[in-house]
């Protein structure tokens, strides 16, 4: 009557580390395929497209254009290769106008390809409210669009529109799953 | 017959009943030096505030070139904190002339509130007195924070004195060097349970 009493004992003191795992482990993650990622941009890492343009940025995050013919700004966005771009997200203030983002691909013939001039492709173009002071947009992409970092770099254009404190940028998020 | 009532699904049942009762530890011993990713970036890398705030650069460091008053005299980095690791701590690398103004260095970190609104917390802030070559570490200590993508970003922001104050001259106000050091709160690999079994 012992022998069996011993066995369950070894049973259980063989599954207690496993049980200790269990209850100090959060959830597992998601299965390969399901899971979603993002790259965040604050809106001082945005570079007007023309040095002539003047721009600030505060503590916040968010900047904006004080002056200048062209108040448009570029980000490179540090995607990792083989995801899916799923959707962009914008957040801001608008004082008159809405505001407008693209997002470019611009992709050549890969380190031996035999083109050397990158061909820019537009995946998405999102606009803002153009009123109501803080916003926030999310905009699908149509057709999700599968990273090529090999071949491709990734871009966001914003054009504010108008060059005023009321008309801001203050961050952005790409969106993907894998 | 009392032997009869030791149970082992009784002894497993008090076990999870204890489990419950124990508080989860939030982050690894701060003596271990297993659970650290750090990684660094340039001065240059930093992005500038305004229009105004003029710089030059010198191999990594960015040096503020307003040698009168104007610009806003500040310069962001942006801090990467992964999900799954938390920011632990800020070292900047800098020089200061003796005719500078003392930089000040704040540690940011923005969180969604109710959509759209964010809000913004200043996490540490440090005034640097000395002059010469420097070298700051913010330390957050038991404060520090999870990264949490897509929810919160977190920033550094560098003022090198006020509008109206000068740099200092040339080459003679900057920072060279950004460390950051993350650390992975995982208690079973990371913590000093490993340091006994590690070279």
């Amino acid at each position: 009557m012992t022998r069996p009493r011993s066995a369950a004992w070894l049973s259980l003191a063989a599954s207690l580390p496993a049980l200790a795992l269990a209850l100090a482990l959060p959830a597992s993650a998601p299965a390969a395929g399901t899971a979603t990622g993002g790259i965040d941009l604050m809106g001082f890492q945005f570079r007007p497209t023309l040095s002539s343009t003047q721009f600030m940025a505060v503590n916040q995050g968010e900047t904006w254009c004080t002056s200048g013919d062209l108040p448009w700004f570029d980000a490179h966005i540090p995607l990792p290769d083989q995801v899916q771009i799923t959707s962009v997200v914008l957040w801001g203030r608008v004082f008159a106008n809405p505001i407008n983002a693209m997002l470019h691909s611009h992709c050549t013939g890969g380190p031996a390809g035999s083109n050397p001039v990158p061909v820019m492709t537009n995946l998405l173009q999102i606009t803002s409210p153009s009123s109501g002071s803080s916003f926030r947009t999310e905009q699908p992409l149509p057709t999700p669009v599968m990273t090529d970092t090999l071949r491709c770099t990734y871009q966001l254009r914003v054009n504010l529109n108008t060059c005023s404190a009321g008309q801001t940028l203050g961050r952005v998020r790409i969106n993907y799953s894998h | 017959m009392t032997r009869q009532t030791s149970n082992p699904l009784r002894l497993a049942a008090s076990l999870l009943a204890i489990g419950t009762l124990v508080p989860p530890v939030l982050h690894a011993e701060p003596g271990s030096p297993h659970n650290w990713r750090l990684s660094q970036d340039i001065g240059m890398a930093g992005h500038r505030a305004s229009s105004d705030d003029l710089y030059t650069s010198n191999q990594t460091t960015y040096f503020c070139r307003n040698t009168g008053p104007g610009g806003q005299r500040q310069v962001f980095w942006p801090i990467d904190v992964p999900a799954g690791l938390s920011l632990a701590t800020v070292t900047v690398l800098g020089t200061r002339h003796t005719n500078s103004p003392a930089p000040t260095l704040r540690l940011h970190r923005s969180c969604a509130g109710t959509a759209p609104v964010w809000v913004v917390n200043t996490l540490a802030t440090r005034t640097i007195d000395e002059t010469g070559d420097f070298r700051t570490v913010i330390d957050l200590g038991a404060d520090m924070v999870p990264g949490q993508p897509g929810s919160c970003t977190q920033w550094l922001t560098v003022q090198f004195g006020t509008s109206s104050q000068s740099c200092g001259g040339h080459q003679r106000l900057g920072v060279k060097n950004i460390l950051v050091g993350l650390r992975d709160p995982d208690q079973l690999f990371f913590s000093n349970f490993r340091d006994a079994y590690s070279p």
